[in-house]
């Protein structure tokens, strides 16, 4: 979520309540015997707005679930969970009166300054994530699809070398070819042949001889197709644009002009596949942080509200 | 080189259309963690649960003193209204009712809380300053504004005296300090800035000035007599007495130990010698009437001793008790028989010396007496001279306590000779030697006495004062005693000195506690408490029985 104009309001009012919040706490704080505590009325005060607060950014989760629920639109309800959140945090605060001594207590603060800190960074990338993703992966895709449409490249791959060279020395599977989409990319399945060999379609076989097309095969199998696999190699020439570039200009040299079509074709489909890496690693900073942010949210709100009760009767 | 471009039909080809319908890796793991999180707070909750051990909720670790009852909330948390009787309330098991408060009725179980004063118009709930669950802190610490809501502007019960400063806001504002003077049997409150009422009225003369002078005789002597003393210290004026030679605390630290004669003043400095023919006897530190008993068993084992030796021979054993019969005058020379010893006495007011006889001599003019009337004199050369008539026939002997054992008591010229040397230094010891530190008593017919010294043992009764945590001071700096020359002075510092001090930005604690204890500790409870080891080892769930009504 972008924090644009549609927030003035909402900080606004944040900014006024946590001021209001703090008049009152400062005054509470001077004027109490005891000092400021969750105890007191006013730390009790403090410490239902804040359960009051922390609820409501949980019941996002339940907005989403259920979608068709006419509860104001998803994209208030994200305000709210970030801005109300946050004061909800400062609240705590001035509802323990800044200590947390005791074992629930203490672990509830850690949990909660945990998810806010998660959900901070949350905003944060989101400011920035998506506008790298839209530069550097203009070939983005649906995240979940990005394993599919990695075998459908290196199906694509597979077929484009295949007839180039005659053939190849690898199993067609399933998973080379369309991922059942019917696209029509990718090897032609087990009952075709396991290692067939057919003539080369380009007429470089003929006075080459088999020496250039063996390069071509050479650099596929051994540098181009383990990079279109779905778990990229530790090392390879294609992580690095300047020798992705100097690997495929080698190859042009080498292969006969007829396949320099197939090389180019390579190359893009070797670009595509570094671009969904790229989305891939991109999808887990942009979304990652919820992996701490959602779980230990759900465990606060736990706690908390046995916290609630149990400090209530006691 | 033309990068790959896809229309929105090639893409639409190339994705799973119903993908969404099937769990991903990535929200797979979120939902797991989800799930084992919230089991994993609920799975604490439930083992403290199981375990009855409540400590996770606390809102603090409680104090030392309540330790023992951590686990058990309802030890101290009890229903307010319809609880368990008093006598149980607290260590019993607390049924019904959903809040659980700490009452005032479940912390006087075990402790009293005495009332802070009669006069007070209201009394707070002891949690209003007794603040549980603040860790390792002592509970009495309480703050101060738990004194300042009523001490601002103290409001009495109608009729009731005001004694005290109505208004103190803070240590600040405190006013000047307070100390109960003894006037008679009266007691009177005068605080320290008003000097011309402020007398030191204990029965005792002493010289502060005097005893703290570089240089000051017989601390060299009192050195050689006990050795090196941390208390004696060389200055370039000589030896010098510190405050802590007589000054020191008790064990705590907190009270100052009374000076104790034995201790501090004699028998190096104020020997109680009283006849140079004795030199090495001196006379009991004790009440006036064990003096003269004292006395009076010397003398007469010194008549019984010489009239033994005088019917002996003179031989080598015998000579220096020979000489001191000659010089009692008991004897007239080594082979001569005993002589009558009355006529030949020294005078009775006649200076006996003594090892510091001399010092004696300058002892200033105490308001001492003569000796009653009843001593010596009423002992006539005429009274009954048998042993058994001398000791049921005559007042004052028989106040004797019994002789050593084989003293034969004096008969004849004995008894005049004893009452005669008894006379004569009874009143020099209680001249020069009682009355130099102690004020007498005098009445008529009656034996000097020491009036009761009634040095205070806390001049402050509202306050406690610990010496000890204030060590790194020289005393100097509070008590003015190196200018003091008389005893009516009064060496307490005012409030400015502490105020130097005690600061609340940046100083010493400032705190009321400090000084002032709220609860009238004469009032607590007997040591003897009403609950057994097992009743308060098992808090609330082992409290089947009440525990024994005190």
């Amino acid at each position: 979520m972008l924090l644009d104009g549609s927030h003035r309001r909402w900080i606004v009012v944040t900014v006024a309540t946590a001021a209001i919040a703090t008049a009152i706490y400062v005054m509470y704080a001077l004027t109490d015997p005891r000092g400021p505590h969750g105890g007191s009325w006013t730390g009790l005060g403090f410490g239902m707005t804040s359960l009051a607060l922390m609820i409501y950014p949980a019941l996002l989760g339940l907005r989403r679930r259920v979608p068709t629920w006419r509860v104001g639109r998803a994209s208030t309800w994200l305000r709210g969970h970030l801005w109300l959140g946050l004061l909800g945090y400062v609240m705590v605060f001035y509802h323990a009166g800044f200590q947390w001594s005791g074992t629930l207590t203490f672990v509830l603060m850690i949990l909660y300054t945990i998810v806010v800190i998660s959900g901070i960074w949350g905003v944060v990338v989101q400011q920035r994530v998506p506008r790298m993703m839209l530069e550097q992966v203009p070939l983005e895709t649906v995240y979940e699809q990005i394993d599919a449409i990695v075998g459908q490249l290196r199906g694509e791959a597979d077929d484009l070398v295949d007839k180039a060279t005659g053939g190849l020395p690898i199993p067609a599977t399933a998973g080379n070819g369309a991922s059942g989409n019917g696209a029509g990319h990718g090897r032609p399945p087990a009952d075709q042949g396991g290692d067939h060999r057919t003539e080369p379609a380009l007429a470089v076989a003929e006075g080459a001889g088999d020496r250039r097309v063996a390069a071509l095969r050479e650099t596929y199998l051994t540098e181009i197709r383990p990079f279109l696999d779905q778990r990229l190699p530790g090392r390879s020439p294609l992580l690095n644009a300047r020798d992705r570039l100097a690997l495929f200009d080698h190859l042009r040299t080498v292969v006969p002009p007829g396949a320099h079509d197939v090389v180019e074709e390579l190359r893009t489909i070797c670009d595509e596949r570094r671009q969904l890496a790229q989305q891939k690693r991109l999808h887990h900073v942009l979304h990652g942080w919820l992996l701490v942010h959602v779980p230990l949210s759900l465990a606060l709100l736990l706690l908390a509200i046995v916290h609630a009760i149990v400090a209530l009767r006691y | 080189m033309a990068d790959r471009q896809y229309t929105s039909k090639q893409r639409a080809k190339r994705i799973d259309l119903g993908y969404f319908k099937r769990s991903h890796p990535s929200r797979r793991t979120r939902l797991i963690l989800s799930v084992t999180a919230t089991l994993a707070a609920g799975l604490w909750l439930l083992v403290y649960a199981v375990r009855g051990d409540h400590t996770i909720y606390t809102s603090g670790p409680v104090a030392p003193a309540h330790a023992m009852f951590e686990k058990d909330c309802r030890v101290c948390h009890v229903p307010s209204a319809a609880g368990p009787a008093p006598q149980t309330a607290g260590l019993a098991p607390s049924e019904g009712g959903f809040f659980l408060k700490v009452t005032d009725q479940a912390c006087t179980t075990c402790h009293a809380g005495p009332i802070h004063h009669e006069s007070q118009v209201s009394t707070p709930s002891c949690a209003t300053c007794h603040i549980e669950h603040e860790g390792n802190r002592t509970l009495a610490r309480s703050g101060d504004a738990g004194c300042t809501t009523c001490h601002e502007d103290v409001a009495l019960t109608p009729g009731a005296e005001r004694r005290f400063e109505p208004k103190v806001p803070s240590f600040a504002g405190h006013p000047e300090f307070a100390i109960d003077i003894r006037d008679g049997d009266a007691v009177r409150r005068i605080r320290l800035h008003r000097t011309a009422e402020l007398k030191d009225t204990a029965q005792i003369n002493l010289n502060h000035q005097k005893h703290m002078r570089a240089g000051l005789s017989g601390l060299e002597e009192l050195q050689k007599l006990r050795g090196p003393s941390p208390h004696i210290v060389q200055t370039k004026g000589g030896l010098q007495l510190s405050c802590t030679y007589c000054h020191d605390t008790e064990s705590t630290r907190t009270a100052m130990q009374p000076v104790s004669y034995q201790k501090h003043c004699g028998p190096a400095c104020h020997p109680l010698d009283f006849d140079g023919r004795f030199p090495e006897a001196e006379t009991p530190h004790l009440e006036t009437s064990l003096v003269h008993a004292y006395l009076r068993t010397l003398y007469v084992q010194a008549f019984e001793d010489c009239q033994a030796v005088g019917g002996e021979a003179p031989s080598t054993e015998n000579e220096p008790l020979r000489k001191r019969c000659q010089e009692l005058d008991l004897i007239a020379d080594a082979a001569a028989a005993p002589t009558t010893p009355a006529a030949d006495a020294p005078p009775a007011d006649a200076p006996r010396g003594g090892r510091l006889g001399r010092r004696g001599a300058e002892a200033p003019a105490a308001p001492v007496t003569e000796p009653p009337a009843q001593e010596p004199a009423e002992v006539s050369a005429d009274a009954p001279r048998g042993r058994r008539l001398m000791r049921g026939g005559e007042a004052a002997l028989a106040e004797t306590p019994a002789a050593p054992r084989g003293a034969a008591a004096p008969r004849g010229p004995g008894i005049e000779w004893v009452a005669e040397q008894l006379r004569s230094t009874e009143r020099l010891v209680y001249r020069q030697k009682c009355g130099f530190c102690h004020v007498m008593v005098t009445d008529a017919g009656r034996r000097p006495e020491t009036a009761p010294t009634a040095i205070p043992v806390r001049w402050m009764s509202h306050a406690v004062f610990n010496h000890g945590v204030h060590r790194v001071v020289t005393c100097s700096e509070c008590h003015q005693a190196e200018t003091s020359t008389e005893t009516t002075d009064v060496l307490l510092p005012n409030v400015k000195v502490c105020q130097d001090c005690h600061q609340e930005r940046g100083g010493a604690r400032t705190a009321c506690v400090t000084c002032h204890l709220y609860h009238d500790k004469t009032r607590e409870r007997p040591l003897d408490g009403p609950f057994t080891i097992r009743q308060l080892a098992g808090g609330a769930r082992n409290a089947t029985t009440p525990p024994a009504t005190k």
